[in-house]
């Protein structure tokens, strides 16, 4: 018998609410959260995105951290996506000294570095507090220390699939008995280095984003983060919690085919789905519902589509993308739509892939309305990054 | 649960000490002209390293880098603002994620395996080793291809020195980097050691390992100079050590006060 590992809290923050209840009504209601620019400093505030509905003062304030804290934006929506999941899981400050962190994200402080470059290339020190924030790493660490420190930290930087690996190692973790509770998840601010650099690739949509649609013309970017606490068996019967939900398989593939494009097979999303299948035991009639990757280009919702109909057929489960509630979250997309699906599950819907339309022979057909009173025990939450890093979560309902 | 041993069967280097191979032959015009400079050495590394291991596909590419393509990065931020003439291009974007090099390394030897890119500042590395090495010992893998890619930029070492990261320059000048490749197994059979720990953390390896001898940073970054991934260069060195006398090496890494890993290698 395999180990089990448990989700025994969660928290996330995205365009659509910060914290779980905002997000539900948000994802029941069909309220987007994609709207022209209006918090990152861009020349071109055109551009839609799903940008968190707080500016860093606001959410300073709201961690009680000073104005002129030196802070990422990546750390402070990962702190208070994190802050949520270790309140929902019962850990207090000692609790996390033994806890590892794991999180995602791409972006890093690349936010503060862009903002003070050529104060930094400049003689003297203007801004030079900001300058250790640049790399990834230097983020988690700084969600960290929030806390008051935890047992060790790491980063995954697998472009969008990022906050799905962190959930994945720390899985291993704990099946490694290297330890009973982490915490994993992803964090990713807008930036506009990346948003500059997914236009200059011309994915970005200047109209709102349509994920296997036939008029799909790119992504619209977004930000956020999320975390999930994960534990062990023995120590959820320990502590006495009450789990939310079991990761009962995943899979991480690599569709080794381009570093932005994705396969016309869909090879690497097909063997990530099939792996986390087999892992959970499960067939894929089994199946409730899948979280897709969907990002709206239409490269990616092609093969994405191609990847799931080699393994569900005709009998595919409902699929729908979240990415127009959102925006693409890239690094944090795994983690916040973990949450998403965990919501689906707990509250028994399925949330409507908005913007959709016309269907597109290439492209499944999404589900572009709400469903209400659905019974989901197991769901599928594929992230996808560049270079092929192709990952896919299953997740099962608590006692289902 | 089975737990198995984990072994290092072969490894290579490009550093300080250990110049670049002669590219040519390697690569087309094209490609030697669209690949970075340390993705050159990543894909240069990761041949030797499954050639001398002779296995010709591993079952997972792990990737450590604390700065990633750094050089692309900075391309592309001095284009965006204005910083330097270049238009924007895209090439500098796509090839500035971390997951770069890890992807390449996967798109040319087309494996569908595992693939992961870690990035937390000195220990990216250990952090790499440390999910191969529990995937081994679980026998969710029997190979995995290690790396640890770090190059550098004369700008942003000046950038890293105003915020307290010296020694990224040699005192002659160069900028120190790293290229590291090993390929671990399950299997002792041909290995060079055991890896038999890999602990993060300050608390890492608390308790002092028996007869080990013990290598911190004071023993390799005078020879490589500092980046964010060294500490691969000294487990490279204490792979070596080990041949000479010791038992085991323990590799400990204190990175500036802000990250702490421990390795133990062990003779086989």
């Amino acid at each position: 018998m395999p180990a089990r590992i448990y989700i025994t809290g969660s928290g996330v923050v995205s365009a659509i609410g910060a914290g779980k209840d905002a997000t539900l009504a948000a994802l029941r209601s069909g309220a987007t959260g994609v709207a022209p620019l209006q918090y990152l400093q861009a020349d071109d505030r055109s551009f839609l995105a799903g940008e968190v509905k707080l500016t860093d003062a606001q959410m300073k304030e709201m961690l009680g951290l000073k104005p002129g804290h030196a802070v990422s934006r990546t750390s402070l929506m990962g702190i208070l996506a994190l802050r949520e999941a270790v309140q929902e899981a019962g850990l207090g400050p000692e609790d996390l000294r033994t806890v590892p962190l794991v999180s995602g994200t791409t972006v890093g402080g690349m936010d503060c570095t862009e903002r003070y470059y050529k104060d930094y290339l400049a003689a003297g020190n203007a801004h030079s507090e900001y300058i250790a924030l640049h790399d990834c790493g230097a983020s988690t660490d700084a969600i960290a220390d929030w806390f008051g420190g935890f047992a060790w930290a790491t980063t995954l930087s697998t472009a969008c699939s990022s906050a799905a690996n962190a959930v994945i190692l720390g899985a291993n973790l704990i099946k490694a008995g290297l330890a009973s509770v982490v915490a994993v998840g992803g964090s990713e601010s807008l930036s506009n280095y990346h948003l500059n650099g997914f236009n200059s690739l011309m994915i970005v949509d200047r109209e709102p984003c349509r994920p296997f649609d036939r008029t799909r013309a790119g992504l619209n970017l977004g930000e956020g983060a999320a975390f999930l606490i994960l534990e062990s068996e023995a120590s959820v019967r320990h502590r006495g919690v009450k789990p939310l939900a079991e990761v009962a398989g995943y899979g991480n593939a690599c569709d080794a085919f381009h570093q932005t494009a994705s396969s016309e097979d869909g090879e690497g999303p097909f063997r990530a789905m099939s792996q986390a299948l087999a892992m959970a035991g499960l067939r894929p009639e089994d199946i409730d519902y899948i979280n897709a990757h969907g990002t709206g280009t239409p490269n990616n919702d092609a093969s994405e589509s191609t990847a799931i109909r080699r393994i569900f057929g005709a009998a595919c489960p409902p699929v729908s993308s979240t990415k127009p509630f959102t925006g693409h979250t890239t690094s944090a997309s795994g983690s916040i739509e973990a949450v998403f699906c965990l919501l689906a599950m707990r509250h028994g819907f399925i949330p409507a892939n908005l913007n959709w339309r016309e269907p597109d022979e290439t492209c499944l057909v999404p589900v572009s309305r709400l469903q209400e009173g659905v019974s989901l025990r197991h769901v599928l939450c594929n992230a996808f990054g560049f270079g092929g890093n192709d990952s896919s979560l299953l997740l099962t309902l608590a006692g289902a | 649960m089975m737990e198995r041993k984990i072994y290092i069967k072969a490894l290579s280097q490009i550093s300080l000490c250990q110049p670049d191979p002669d590219y040519a032959g390697m690569f087309s015009v094209m490609e030697a002209r669209r690949l970075s400079r340390l993705m050159k050495r990543a894909l240069a590394v990761s041949r030797q390293t499954l050639d001398q291991a002779g296995v010709a596909m591993p079952d997972a590419v792990i990737t450590g880098t604390g700065l990633g393509c750094i050089e692309n990065t900075e391309f592309f931020l001095q284009s965006l603002l204005g910083v330097s003439d270049t238009p924007l291009r895209p090439t500098h974007f796509m090839q500035s994620t971390h997951n770069t090099i890890g992807s390449l390394i996967a798109i040319r030897l087309k494996c569908h395996g595992y693939n992961a890119t870690y990035s937390q500042l000195g220990i990216s590395f250990e952090s790499a080793l440390l999910d191969a090495w529990v995937q081994i010992r679980s026998g969710a893998l029997d190979t995995a291809l290690v790396g640890a890619f770090e190059e550098m930029t004369p700008a942003f070492a000046a950038i890293l020195a105003k915020a307290g990261y010296t020694g990224f320059v040699q005192p002659d000048g160069r900028l120190s980097e790293t290229a590291v490749s090993m390929l671990l197994t399950a299997s002792p059979e041909g290995a060079l050691c055991e890896l038999a720990q890999v602990r993060l953390g300050k608390a890492a390896c608390a308790e002092p390992v028996p007869g080990a001898a013990v290598m911190t940073r004071a023993d390799y970054v005078p020879r490589y100079g500092d980046n964010f991934s060294v500490s691969a260069l000294g487990a490279c060195d204490a792979v070596a050590l080990l041949a000479e006398g010791p038992a085991s090496v323990l590799l400990k890494n204190d990175f500036y006060g802000k990250s702490f890993a421990d390795i133990l290698l062990k003779r086989i």
